[in-house]
């Protein structure tokens, strides 16, 4: 019986060459579009998911901006004098931001924060009330005199690891190449790989219990969200405007900006995924069109084909066998216009060509994954006709002709 | 063969109900050459199609061969439709892009027949009907009383126990008319069942028992 009818269908091909080859191109196009979108629309996707990831694993800066320069004043802020014996003064104590602030940001962005402080290794200390200063080096401790302009002082000051031993006791690893500081009873390591040669960063909670107001400009807030889920992604500029707004609102003396990148980054992203969006829709419109006229035209092609259908049913066939013969006819159809749009399409995409802002490949998945479009359409294509076929009287239709 | 026992059947409009056939009591034996007549409208065609399991019918029974064919299921329908009745019409009904062997082999195709064996039977029962020379031609390349050769041919092609003929002679000239008629005489006389329907009492004179039928209902 199936044989028959794949007979049947490759007669019926045979006979209507030229409808059929017309419904054949019509299917070509459409897989040639459908195969160029929608690998542009992966491509984007997969780029947008890539730099979704890259992006949420970077860290991103909160710049810190000292609105209040009064409390840099000569009478609050004596550098000089200041650190002499403990490290703590009476004229400042609201620094940018804090360990209590640190676990809010956390809590309230998913992300984990980094505060961090730059300090300056070469150390120029006031040993006395009188006009000299003391310049730790690592291998010797030179003493100066004020009369020395500073600049005279940097030029001296060459050693990689001049140290600071009443800040950081440093002991400096040659293995590791790392200043390795032993500070209320812990060790602590601070690479200085990447910094200039006179700066070493520490982490807040380091830094705090030593507690040198004179680096407040040196403190630096940063987050990243690798912990977050990807979905949360739309939620990140609020809630680093949250953020920004939280600690505006608790240290007055401050301006707080998040750093450019961020929004660089922000913009590249919703870019790639309205990208990724507009691609997929333009596939799905090109779908829907191919998928709208062949199910008019066959209905229209099945319209004049009812009596035939009629006949079948009078000479014994179930509509079954007739609904299986109409959805063949239209899936060679469909594969055949799948091969030569595929084929054709991925030609072009072995090149490889740019657009918009991606790199379009030949990808060998989605060509793979097409495949289902032919059974898939040619499923709904015929829906209609099988509808058709379902409420088909032969004879009312025999006795009408 | 056949019987119908108080067979009615109607046609439902939302306000209208029609009454078709009613209380259609009918034996048929085998090797009968049967047929219906009456004017248009007086439900001879609907009988045909209820006797072909074509249409459906609202209540009484049908015995074919003692199996009732309300019980049966589609694919049994189809089986019987394909089996054991042959259909000829008074338009012919071949379809147009298949040539007349083509045609021929439609049933045997549904019974799921080998390529072979279609197309050898098909010879046979083209040349039975003698046109064997014609069989690579299209329904458009044959006249009407070959056209109607072909279609009794292809009701032929399964060795149905029943053919069924609604007005087979009414698309046809007069010679061609007495063309086909004298196939199926010669059909009867092999032996087959024929249950013909027609308003010509000339063609009727072919038949060895007439029916006539008067609003739904069988006259004599």
């Amino acid at each position: 019986m199936y044989k028959y009818i794949i007979y049947k269908v490759v007669h019926k091909l045979k006979k209507s060459k030229f409808l059929y080859g017309f419904m054949t191109l019509q299917f070509m196009v459409g897989f040639f579009i459908l195969n160029i979108f929608l690998t542009i629309s992966i491509t984007s996707e997969n780029d947008y998911t890539r730099m979704l990831k890259n992006g949420l694993d970077k860290e991103y800066g909160i710049i810190i901006n000292l609105k209040n320069k009064d409390i840099f004043s000569p009478e609050k802020f004596n550098l000089l004098k200041w650190g002499k014996d403990k490290p703590t003064p009476n004229e400042y104590t609201n620094i940018p931001f804090d360990l209590e602030d640190i676990s809010h940001i956390e809590e309230i962005t998913g992300g984990s924060v980094k505060a961090e402080v730059k300090i300056f290794i070469n150390y120029l200390s006031n040993e006395t009330e009188s006009k000299r200063y003391t310049l730790y080096y690592r291998n010797n401790v030179e003493n100066i005199s004020m009369s020395i302009k500073f600049t005279d002082i940097s030029t001296k000051i060459k050693s990689k690891y001049a140290l600071n031993p009443r800040d950081f006791p440093y002991i400096y690893d040659t293995l590791t190449q790392t200043l390795v500081s032993d500070i209320t009873g812990y060790k602590m390591k601070v690479n200085i790989n990447n910094m200039d040669d006179v700066e070493a960063i520490l982490p807040l909670e380091w830094y705090l219990p030593v507690f040198h107001y004179k680096d407040i400009n040196n403190m630096k807030l940063t987050i990243s969200f690798q912990n977050i889920d990807n979905n949360q992604f739309s939620d990140l500029n609020q809630k680093m405007q949250d953020v920004k707004e939280y600690l505006t609102g608790k240290h007055e003396d401050y301006e707080y900006s998040i750093d450019n990148a961020f929004f660089d980054y922000m913009r590249q992203v919703n870019t790639l995924k309205e990208n990724s969006i507009i691609f997929n829709l333009i596939a799905i419109i090109f779908f829907s069109i191919i998928l709208i006229g062949l199910i008019g035209l066959f209905l229209l092609f099945m319209e004049r084909r009812k009596k035939e259908l009629a006949i079948g049913i009078s000479l014994g066939a179930r509509k079954i066998h007739l609904m299986c013969e109409v959805y063949l006819e239209i899936l060679m159809i469909a594969l055949s216009g799948y091969f030569l749009g595929v084929v054709i399409s991925s030609v072009l995409l072995l090149k490889g060509f740019s657009y918009a802002t991606v790199v379009v490949q030949f990808n060998y998945i989605i060509s793979q994954i097409l495949i289902i479009i032919p059974f898939a359409i040619s499923f709904l294509a015929v829906l209609p006709t099988v509808y058709m076929i379902k409420k088909l009287e032969p004879m009312e239709i025999l006795r009408n002709l | 063969m056949i019987e119908l026992i108080d067979v009615n059947k109607s046609y439902k409009t939302r306000e209208i109900k029609t009454e078709v056939l009613k209380d259609i009591n009918l034996i048929i034996n085998k090797g009968e050459f049967v047929s219906l007549m009456g004017p248009s409208g007086c439900g001879k065609s609907t009988l045909l199609n209820i006797l072909g399991n074509m249409d459906r019918f609202d209540s009484g029974e049908y015995l074919f061969e003692k199996q009732n064919i309300k019980d049966m299921t589609s694919r049994q329908a189809a089986f019987f439709r394909n089996k054991k009745i042959g259909f000829i019409f008074q338009a012919f009904h071949l379809i147009d892009d298949m040539n007349a062997i083509e045609n021929v082999q439609v049933p045997m195709g549904y019974a799921g027949l080998s390529s072979g064996v279609r197309k050898e039977r098909a010879k046979i029962l083209l040349e039975k009907v003698c046109l064997l020379e014609k069989s690579k031609n299209h329904p458009s390349q044959l006249s009407g009383g070959q056209q109607q050769r072909v279609a009794i041919a292809r009701a032929l092609a399964n060795h149905p126990d029943v053919l069924l003929a609604d007005e087979p002679t009414g698309n046809l000239d007069h010679d061609s008319g007495i063309e086909i008629m004298n196939v199926l005489k010669k059909l009867n006389e092999e032996g087959m069942t024929i249950i013909m329907v027609t308003h010509d009492s000339n063609v009727a004179e072919y038949s060895k028992r007439k029916i006539k039928m008067l609003d739904g209902k069988i006259v004599n």
